[in-house]
């Protein structure tokens, strides 16, 4: 894992201080909330409906035990003892008092975490894969590359006050489990016909409430350009960006308004003008930083474990969890375990300080010390011997994170929506719940197979709702509840923006909706090896429709 | 339309509601309620006093309604402010966060 160097651990201390006087100033009176609001939103300190919350970036989804029990501990000192992981690999605890912040950024920062752009119009955390280093089918790892952009983003004097917030994603597979078509600039890892590694460059896209899909710029970016070339789009949209409208001042309004190739010729323009203007990595650099992420030296082992495969035999709950939670590692005999933070009814991406301890001793005992949160709400093993999986397994069961449904229709993506989020227009939690506890059926569930069911709260769509196989958005029409119903979105490398179904449904109604949506898929799927999303592109949305409004 | 004041105390962020001689309460069914605009102006005016005195932000009226079960705010978001959260999202052991 990356550490800290001198540069780093200064930088994040300085800013510890300087935001204790902040808070000391503003609750003396010294400073006024017009003032203060922009500063404490730079620590990632938000005023939410019911308390502060505070934001902490998980860069790339990378934690070790030690940051884990750090996170764990703040819950239960600070925070009333649970911590909530995000749609973008951060974690938000939601209810510290504002004195306290500086304290616990001090915490973070004794384990080489911090808050710093996890707010504001600036380059926000950049997230990876979070199988990152470990999946067998990746190409390489993007984990030095997504450090080399915090580095490079970090107070970037020139990018600190951009027209709107800037999300990069780096994917390291050809499977895209960083949703980096929906990112301000996704880089997709690549080989190309000479055998070298670099990156595909996607520029504009996002959700909010204009979802657009990135477009393709650049088919092939040698890695030593990684920096000088996200200086040029970077230069680019804070030149031509639109700063009069906040709804329309995210890069994909320009790319949509300006054109793609337009974006494109001007960012290659200044490429060519500057692209070596001392931004060209060395390759030496390079080299150190991924150094930093190499594999853990894993003891050689079978393909085929027996204590894996026995078990599996003589237990149904551990043999659906080893189906769905278990997926291939690189070094034969391992795999990486997906810890499901979406039990029956449960608060998707929630965990306890228990459940973070718990999973921070797991990590040290059988996964080299290392863990993942993924944008999908859920935390990983990533190094796991599969002989070790029955005993973390009877781990996990003992504490509640043994659900066993990955990828399937209770493995929700859940914004915080009204219960918490001042912005939000619906609650988007209930919903969840409600839908995970109606397909609480573990059989039930692995026959409706893969289908990935997304909930936002607003507009704003942190729920990601516009790339759900089954999207939700919940919004409010005089003074109700009422729940916008989207199918066919993906954020893989197919990526899709959901179709909305008609006109919306109540907070009781919406879950009979996606029943309906989902018992008609089975009634017309080809067989059960036809996910949802493959049967919705070919059947399209009429008969779904039809069913929905039938009594209309 | 009945009215309260509502603010989140700057130290906290905790929601309460202006009550009788100018104390902030976390209990809504405590705050003073304005019937008309006159008041409800001039209690606003005084409750953002405390604003520039660093006790509490972001203050504001919150519109009510009287109904078959007594009084409470006109919106869902002004009641989850007033009532919390509507789940149940304690660690479900006490264990849990010991």
């Amino acid at each position: 894992m990356y550490r800290y160097d001198e540069f780093d651990a200064d930088f994040v201390a300085e800013r510890v201080a300087q935001f204790k006087d902040q808070v000391e100033r503003r609750l003396a009176g010294g400073l006024t909330e017009e003032q203060f609001r922009p500063l404490r939103l730079m620590n990632g300190v938000y005023l939410q409906l019911h308390a502060y919350m505070l934001r902490i970036a998980i860069p790339y989804g990378t934690l070790s035990s030690r940051q884990m029990r750090k996170l764990a501990h703040i819950a239960r000192v600070y925070d009333k003892g649970y911590g909530h992981f995000t749609t973008r690999q951060n974690l938000q605890f939601n209810w510290p008092a504002l004195a306290d912040c500086p304290a616990i950024l001090d915490e973070l920062a004794s384990v080489e975490m911090h808050a710093i752009q996890t707010s504001g119009n600036c380059i926000r955390n950049t997230t990876a894969d979070q199988f990152a280093g470990a999946a067998a089918d990746e190409i390489e790892d993007p984990r030095p590359y997504a450090e080399i952009l915090r580095q490079w983003s970090s107070l970037h004097p020139e990018f600190s006050f951009l027209p709107r917030k800037f999300k990069i994603a780096v994917n390291g597979a050809a499977h895209d489990r960083a949703a980096i078509q929906v990112h301000d600039i996704g880089y997709q890892i690549v080989r190309n016909e000479q055998g070298e590694v670099g990156f595909s460059v996607y520029v504009g896209g996002g959700q909010g409430r204009t979802p657009l899909i990135a477009h393709r710029i650049r088919e092939f970016l040698p890695k030593t350009d990684l920096l000088s070339y996200t200086n040029s789009i970077l230069r680019i949209y804070n030149l031509e960006g639109r700063r009069d409208n906040k709804y329309k001042a995210r890069i994909k309004i320009l790319v949509h308004e300006k054109g793609a190739e337009a974006v494109r010729d001007l960012v290659e323009a200044d490429f060519a003008e500057h692209g070596d203007a001392g931004l060209t990595l060395p390759q030496s650099e390079i080299d150190r930083i991924i150094a930093y992420f190499a594999m853990p030296a894993l003891k050689p082992r079978a393909a085929v474990s027996a204590a894996f495969e026995d078990r599996k035999r003589a237990d149904p709950a551990f043999a659906r969890f080893a189906a769905h939670n278990v997926s291939a590692h690189k070094v034969p005999g391992h795999g990486l375990i997906t810890i499901s933070l979406k039990p029956a009814g449960g608060i998707p991406g929630d965990a306890s300080a228990a459940q973070m301890d718990l999973m921070a001793d797991l990590a040290e005992t059988y996964s080299q010390d290392e863990l993942r949160v993924s944008h999908e709400q859920n935390v990983v093993l990533p190094h796991v011997a599969l002989d070790d999986i029955p005993e973390i397994y009877d781990s996990l069961a003992a504490n509640g994170l043994a659900t066993g449904n990955i990828g399937l229709v209770t493995d929700i993506i859940c914004c915080p929506g009204l219960d918490y989020c001042a912005l939000a227009t619906a609650r988007s939690i209930p919903i969840a719940q409600a839908i995970s506890e109606r397909f609480a059926d573990d059989e039930r569930a692995t026959e409706i197979g893969r289908l990935k069911v997304k909930i936002s709260g607003c507009i704003n769509a942190c729920g990601h709702h516009h790339v759900g196989h089954i999207g939700i958005l919940g919004l409010e029409k005089a003074g109700v509840e009422t729940y916008q119903l989207s199918l066919g979105g993906t954020a893989d490398e197919t990526c899709s923006i959901g179709d909305i179904t008609g006109r919306g449904f109540s907070s009781e109604g919406i879950v009979d909706a996606v029943e309906t949506v989902i018992d008609t898929y089975l009634k017309l799927r080809k067989d059960e090896t036809e996910d949802f999303l493959t049967a919705f592109r070919r059947l399209g949305m009429s008969p779904f429709k039809e069913v929905l409004y039938a009594s209309s | 339309m009945p009215q309260v004041i509502s603010a989140n105390t700057l130290a906290r962020g905790l929601v309460v509601f202006y009550g009788v001689g100018g104390a902030w309460v976390d209990d809504i069914a405590q705050a003073t309620v304005y019937h008309d605009k006159i008041a409800a102006d001039a209690g606003l005016a005084a409750a953002k006093l405390d604003e520039s005195r660093a006790r509490v932000v972001d203050v504001f009226l919150v519109d009510q309604k009287d109904g078959a079960e007594g009084r409470a705010a006109l919106t869902l978001r002004n009641a989850i402010r007033a009532y919390g959260p509507t789940i149940d999202y304690l660690p479900a052991s006490p264990s849990n966060a010991a």
